[in-house]
């Protein structure tokens, strides 16, 4: 990423605000303080009121019409899902696949598409947002924000001669700043000294959590998980830190086998009894299929598997099976056949 | 043989029924925890001389172990449905009863609005190898069984339904059968209909602290020797004893029989004499108060009775001899000191109690 953009965008987030420069006059867009997003709630419940007594629909109302005209169905939400699980798993792969560059171009190629399908699934839902009541609160209570938070150079409120506040509105949204560009300076220089130094005085801007700016509040947020991620026992190489796609892929991997340890803590506290807790197979009490499937949840992936492996061979004889026939029984007495013929032959030496 | 990593199954119901019977709600385990199952396989490798590879690889029988835990509850207790009631009356008749057990499991990955199970394991033929009763001050009162066998056996009860998705009565077949012999004709029946789930009603109550009897309880009176001078409105079943835990336990060993001519074992036996312990931890109000004389015996017979409001009552006979006592705790780390007693006998338990 280029570093005079990184640097740019720190200063902007920095000092709270965004130069614009439509034309004549260059104004400030300041982040909105404490006082005007207390009142823009005002405003919102005003325009809320005012669109509900008019007849405009509700979000929820909306769903039908979306439905009706084909622009959305909850299968879009599942859709959604799938593809978010697509992203986790391809980040997973770019990961362990960092030094196969080839491959690692590959998957992040798929990542993007992914991304903006993604996108294009969720935007389904948001299609008629703006005919809403929500939708057009919100659209006013934006307006207001930045009615009230446009300045000129000299500090005076800007009077709207020259521009409009929708023109000056969609340049705020237009240069939102990405998640890729705060991570890129929550990891670079001059920040990341700013951030140490800061961090010893007690605050890297100065000022209490809750007279930050937004975009303050997710850089100190992503500084911190850089820090978590230097300060790890298992920290990955520097070049992976960098790489966005792949760190994702490691915070994955590092929640995973957490998850799984966690479950494995949560079972021996389960079982108190060491006789069972040390028996091949366990079988805890459930009431119903829910406590059921959070029973069978704690399983490592590879025993579900054996579990369903058992259930279809179960099926497949008709029904009945002896214990022996099972494939998982099956190969574990082949390993202990080997076992035990190798241990023979080495004490027949 | 030990897995790498255990597996998890969501249990619906267990029954432990007499051998060869069909399951019945009357079987059905109440207040049960958990179970453990297990297999061993046993192999013995024959080779040849002038060849490397190996000549046979002989199979033995298979021991397979299943152990169950459940709250004392005034339901039925493990060891009465799996020895039959024998349990009530001789240690000796308990552990030549066999039993069926059947472990009803919830299907993975799938919902039934019903809950009927998808599978059953059947352990067939099985005796019982260790006994345990655990009352403690915190937590439940407890019962721990071990079964032995080497019979099982999985029945898919999902795939053999009728239109109302009642499970339909299943008989086992195959070799399988053959060293159960005429009596592995049991069948499974609609006990396992989604309507014995581990949420009954207790007896009388899961036993905790509260509900055990101590002052009904026959214990040896060095077990009282560390006790308070409350009222006995204060004190209310504890006796004034201090208790902290009592727990009773057996292992009947349970060793195979074989005979020539047949794969299977023909029976199995309790390694008699078993020993019976039953161990309590008191705190300490005083030293552990016990003499010990190198120029005479000791030790005198005690009777040992344990019961609870539940209906339990664990009578382990009048020939319990202290085996060891110890003192521990009151470190600098501030914790209190307790004093264990452990006595043990041989060849008598009887357990009461559940309905």
């Amino acid at each position: 990423m280029d570093d005079i953009l990184i640097e740019k965008t720190l200063y902007r987030i920095l000092q709270g605000r965004l130069r614009c420069s439509l034309g004549d006059p260059v104004l400030y867009i300041y982040e909105p303080s404490k006082e005007i997003m207390e009142e823009s709630f005002d405003i919102y419940d005003k325009s809320y009121k005012e669109a509900y007594f008019k007849g405009v629909y509700l979000k929820e109302e909306l769903k039908e019409v979306l439905v009706y005209n084909e622009l959305w169905s909850p299968y879009d939400d599942r859709e959604a899902k799938k593809i978010e699980e697509k992203i986790e798993e391809e980040k997973l792969e770019a990961f362990k696949f960092f030094y196969k560059t080839t491959d690692l171009f590959r998957i992040k190629i798929r990542i993007r598409g992914l991304e903006k399908k993604l996108m294009k699934v969720k935007s389904k839902k948001h299609t008629l947002d703006h005919i809403s009541c929500e939708g057009a609160a919100s659209f006013a209570r934006s307006m207001w924000i930045i009615s009230k938070s446009a300045y000129l150079t000299d500090g005076n409120l800007y009077d709207w001669s020259n521009h409009t506040i929708s023109s000056l509105m969609d340049y705020y949204n237009s240069n939102q700043i990405s998640s890729e560009i705060f991570r890129s300076i929550a990891r670079s220089e001059p920040w990341r000294s700013m951030w140490s130094i800061g961090k010893k005085q007690g605050n890297a801007f100065g000022k209490a959590s809750c007279d930050m700016t937004k975009d303050q509040v997710s850089l100190c947020s992503y500084s911190s998980m850089y820090d978590n991620v230097y300060e790890s026992s298992e920290s990955p190489d520097e070049k992976v830190i960098e790489d966005d796609d792949c760190l994702d892929g490691w915070f994955i991997s590092q929640r995973r086998e957490y998850e799984i340890e966690k479950k494995k803590r949560q079972v021996d506290d389960l079982i108190k009894n060491p006789k069972i807790a040390g028996s091949d197979e366990i079988f805890l009490m459930a009431k119903d299929q829910e406590e059921a499937n959070k029973i069978f949840d704690v399983n490592h992936p590879a025993i579900r598997n054996v579990i369903r492996d058992r259930q279809n061979t179960i099926e497949n004889a008709d029904g009945q099976i002896s214990f022996t026939e099972l494939n998982d029984i099956k190969q574990d007495i082949a390993m202990e056949q080997m076992q035990s013929a190798k241990s023979k032959i080495k004490g027949n030496r | 043989m030990a897995r790498n990593q255990r597996i998890f199954y969501a249990c619906q119901a267990v029954a432990i029924m007499g051998r060869g019977a069909v399951p019945t709600a009357a079987g059905v385990v109440k207040g049960l925890q958990s179970v453990g199952m297990s297999s061993t396989f046993t192999l013995d490798q024959v080779f040849e001389m002038g060849q490397i590879e190996i000549y046979e690889n002989i199979e033995e029988v298979a021991d397979i172990e299943v152990t169950l835990e459940k709250v004392i509850d005034g339901n039925k207790l493990i060891y009465d449905l799996a020895s039959g009631g024998a349990c009530k009356t001789d240690v000796v008749t308990a552990t030549k009863a066999r039993c069926d057990v059947y472990v009803a499991v919830f299907d993975d990955g799938l919902s039934h609005a019903t809950g009927v199970p998808r599978n059953v394991c059947f352990n067939s033929g099985m005796f019982t190898s260790s006994v345990s009763y655990s009352y403690s001050v915190d937590g439940s009162a407890t019962e721990s069984v071990t079964l032995v066998g080497n019979d099982r056996f999985w029945n898919g009860l999902a795939v053999t339904r009728t239109g109302g998705d009642v499970p339909v009565s299943l008989t086992p077949s195959g070799s399988w059968r053959d060293n159960e012999g005429s009596l592995a004709h049991t069948s499974i029946s609609q006990v396992f209909d989604g309507n014995h789930s581990a949420t009954g009603v207790p007896g009388s109550g899961v036993v905790r602290r509260v509900n055990v009897d101590i002052a009904g309880s026959t214990l040896p009176a060095i077990i009282r020797s560390q006790g308070g001078d409350d009222s006995s409105t204060e004190a209310g079943l504890s006796s004034n004893a201090h208790i902290q835990s009592i727990s009773v336990s057996t292992d009947f060993g349970q060793e195979n029989i074989q005979e020539l001519g047949r794969f299977g074992p023909y029976t199995r036996y309790a390694t008699f004499p078993v020993e019976v312990t039953c161990d309590f931890e008191v705190m300490a109000t005083s030293g552990d108060l016990i003499n010990v004389s190198g120029a005479a015996p000791n030790l005198a017979n005690n009777e040992l009775v344990i019961k609870d409001t539940a209906g339990t009552i664990i009578n382990l006979g009048t020939q319990n001899k202290l085996s060891s006592v110890s003192y521990s705790g009151g470190d600098t780390g501030g914790g209190n000191s307790t004093v264990s007693f452990s006595f043990s006998n041989f060849n008598v338990l009887t357990v009461h109690g559940g309905s």
